[in-house]
C-alpha cells in the first residue's frame, strides 16, 4: 500500500477540496497517514495560536497614516532599506517562447531545401524537460517581438458529445469508466479555430539581450520582422467534477497545431532562434535533437514538478506526464493529425487506462 | 488634519508623475493597491518582526519599492506579499545577528542579557526564532500561506511548482514545531 506524500498530507489541512477522493479515503482508513494528518493539524495550530497575538489588522487610521506617510515620500528616494525584488513569475510566457521556438526548431530541413514553406504538422509529441534556472533565464516572448495571440479563443459550452463533434468536426469519446475520485456530470465546451503570430524584431531582441549583458548573434537577412503563425483548433474540451474549481480530469482534443512563416525559410529562423543567447544550453541541446522532418511537437515540462517517460497506447506513441507529488498526471498523443491530451487528479495508469480506450475507440 | 486619499494621490504623482515621465514616476494605481493590500502586507510584516511599529516601515519600504515598478495589476498582490516577507525576514536576520553579537560581548562579562531573557519568554518571540532558522524558502511559503495565499497562489507570486507548495509547508510547520519543542 502505498502512503500519502508529504504535500497531500498537508493539503488535507488546507485546502480538502483539492485532494482527490481516493487520497481521501486512505486518510481515513490508514492508521499511519491518519496520524500524519492529525499531527499537519496540530503543527498548524501552534503556529496560527503562536501567531494570533500578532494578528490584529491595522484601523481605518492607521491604514490612512500609513497612505498619507507614503503620499509625503519624496516620489525621487528609494526605499529606507533594500526590498529584495520578487521574480515574477514566468509560468506561460517562457512556456510560449519555449513552444515556439521548439515549433520552429522542429521545422525540417526539407523547407530550407526548396526554399518553401509548406504547412507544418506533426504527429507525434515529445517533451522537452525545462529546469527551474531554465524558466528563469528565459525572457518573455514578447521581449523579442510583437506576439498576436487569438482574441476570441474562449470556450463555449455546447449540451453533448453530438453537439461538440457538429461543431468541430472531431470524434469525441466519453469514457465508459472513470477514476475513482472523478464524478459529477461530463461537460463539453467547444473552441474555434485560432490562430497565433509572432513577428520577431531584431531590435527589442538586441534591447533584451543587452538587459542581461549579451550580445546577440549576427542576424541572416530577412530574419528581423520575420512572421510565424501557428494555427489552433478547433477544439473539443470534456471535464467533469461538481465544482467549477476543481476539475478532476480533462480531457482536450484538437487537431495537431499547425505551423507556417511566410518571410524566411523556416530553417534560418530555427538556427537563429537556436543561437539566441538566452537559450539555456541543455534546452538547445534537446531542440537540436528532436527529428529535423517537421514530424515531432515538443512538449515543454518543468522537470522539477512532473516526471515524464515515453508510452504507447495500444501501439500509439505516446507520452507520459507524472507530477512529483503524485496530485496528478496526463498522457499526451497524436493519432491521424490529432492531438489528445487526458489529464487531471488521476495516477499515471488511470491516465493510461484512459487514453488507451480513447484510442481504441478512434480506430 | 489628515491629508485626503485623492490630495495624497496628487501629490505623489506631482509634477513628476508618470505622465510627466519625471524621475519619480509613480504608477497610477498605487492608491488603489495600496487600500486594498496594505493590511496583508502589514500583518506578514508583523508575524515576522512580533512589532506593529517595525511592520509598518516594513511596509512603508515595501510600497515605495512597488511605486516604482511596473508589476501588472493582476500580480501586485503577490508580488507585495512576497516582498514584505523577504524584507521582514532580511530585518529579523540582521536583528537576530546583532543580538548574538551582544550576547557574546555580555557573556565575556558574564552578564545575563536580562532583555534578551525577557523575549526568549515569551512565545511570540520563539515563533519569530523559528522563523529565522527555517530554510528562506520554507519560511516564505509559511508565511504567505498564513496570510491567507493559496497554494497556486503562493506558486504565482513565487515561481515555485503549485505541486510542491505542500510538501514545502509540511516540512517548514513540523520543523518550526520540533524546533518550538526543543527551545
Amino acid at each position: 500500500m502505498r502512503h500519502l506524500s508529504a504535500g497531500t498530507v498537508q493539503r488535507i489541512v488546507d485546502e480538502p477540496p483539492a485532494v482527490r477522493d481516493t487520497d481521501q479515503d486512505h486518510a481515513e482508513h490508514c492508521d499511519r497517514c491518519r496520524d500524519r494528518v492529525t499531527r499537519a493539524r496540530q503543527d498548524r495550530t501552534v503556529l496560527t495560536t503562536l501567531w494570533r497575538q500578532d494578528d490584529v489588522p491595522p484601523t481605518a487610521t492607521e491604514v490612512q497614516a500609513a497612505w498619507t506617510r507614503l503620499a509625503t515620500h519624496d516620489p525621487a528616494a528609494p526605499p529606507s532599506r533594500a526590498v529584495p525584488v520578487p521574480r515574477r513569475s514566468r509560468g506561460r510566457r517562457p512556456t510560449a517562447l519555449v513552444l515556439g521556438t521548439a515549433l520552429v526548431a522542429a521545422l525540417g530541413s526539407t523547407a530550407a531545401a526548396t526554399n518553401w514553406f509548406p504547412l507544418f504538422q506533426p504527429d507525434r509529441v515529445r517533451a522537452v524537460s525545462l529546469s527551474a534556472s531554465d524558466l528563469s533565464d528565459l525572457g518573455d516572448l514578447a521581449e523579442y517581438g510583437t506576439l498576436t495571440a487569438p482574441s476570441s479563443w474562449h470556450p463555449r459550452t455546447v449540451p453533448d458529445a453530438v453537439a461538440a463533434r457538429a461543431a468541430t468536426g472531431l470524434p469525441v469519446v466519453t469514457p465508459s469508466w472513470l477514476p475513482r475520485g472523478v464524478s459529477g456530470p461530463v461537460r463539453y465546451a467547444v473552441l474555434p479555430r485560432g490562430t497565433a503570430s509572432f513577428r520577431f524584431s531584431l531590435d527589442r531582441a538586441a534591447r533584451a539581450a543587452a538587459a542581461r549583458g549579451l550580445t546577440l548573434p549576427p542576424a541572416p537577412r530577412g530574419v528581423d520582422g520575420s512572421t510565424v503563425t501557428v494555427s489552433l483548433g478547433p477544439a473539443v474540451v470534456q471535464t467533469w467534477g461538481a465544482r467549477d474549481d476543481v476539475v478532476p480530469l480533462m480531457i482536450l482534443r484538437l487537431p495537431s497545431p499547425t505551423l507556417t512563416s511566410g518571410d524566411v525559410p523556416l530553417d534560418t529562423l530555427r538556427s537563429y532562434l537556436l543561437a539566441q543567447p538566452g537559450l539555456p544550453a541543455d534546452l538547445a541541446d534537446q531542440l537540436r535533437r528532436l527529428p529535423a522532418d517537421g514530424s515531432t511537437l515538443p512538449l515543454p515540462v518543468p522537470s522539477s514538478a512532473a516526471a515524464v517517460s515515453a508510452t504507447t497506447l495500444d501501439g500509439v506513441p505516446a507520452t507520459l506526464v507524472k507530477l512529483r507529488d503524485g496530485a496528478g498526471a496526463a498522457v499526451v498523443w497524436i493519432q491521424e493529425k490529432r492531438l489528445t491530451i487526458v489529464l487531471g487528479l488521476i495516477s499515471s495508469s488511470e491516465a493510461r487506462r484512459l487514453g488507451t480506450e480513447i484510442v481504441d475507440a478512434d480506430r | 488634519m489628515q491629508e485626503s486619499g485623492t490630495e495624497a494621490s496628487r501629490r505623489l504623482a506631482g509634477p513628476t508623475g508618470p505622465e510627466n515621465g519625471g524621475i519619480g514616476a509613480v504608477r497610477p494605481d498605487l492608491e488603489q493597491i495600496f487600500r486594498r493590500e496594505y493590511p496583508r502586507v502589514h500583518g506578514i510584516a508583523r508575524r515576522v518582526l512580533g512589532d506593529a511599529r517595525a511592520a509598518e516601515d516594513v511596509a512603508q519600504d515595501v510600497f515605495v519599492a512597488f511605486g516604482r515598478s511596473s508589476v501588472p495589476v493582476g500580480e501586485a498582490a503577490g508580488w507585495l506579499a512576497v516582498a514584505a516577507s523577504h524584507t521582514a525576514l532580511n530585518l529579523l536576520r540582521t536583528e537576530r545577528r546583532r543580538r548574538d553579537r551582544e550576547r557574546r560581548a555580555a557573556a565575556g562579562e558574564h552578564l545575563p542579557d536580562i532583555a534578551d531573557h525577557v523575549v526568549r519568554a515569551t512565545e511570540r518571540a520563539r515563533v519569530r526564532q523559528v522563523l529565522g532558522r527555517l530554510p528562506r524558502r520554507q519560511a516564505l511559503v509559511v508565511l504567505l500561506r498564513h496570510s491567507g495565499l493559496s497554494y497556486q497562489e503562493i506558486a504565482a507570486a513565487t515561481g515555485m511548482a503549485a505541486g510542491g507548495i505542500g510538501t514545502t509547508l509540511r516540512r517548514a510547520e513540523a520543523a518550526a514545531r520540533k524546533e518550538l519543542e526543543r527551545s
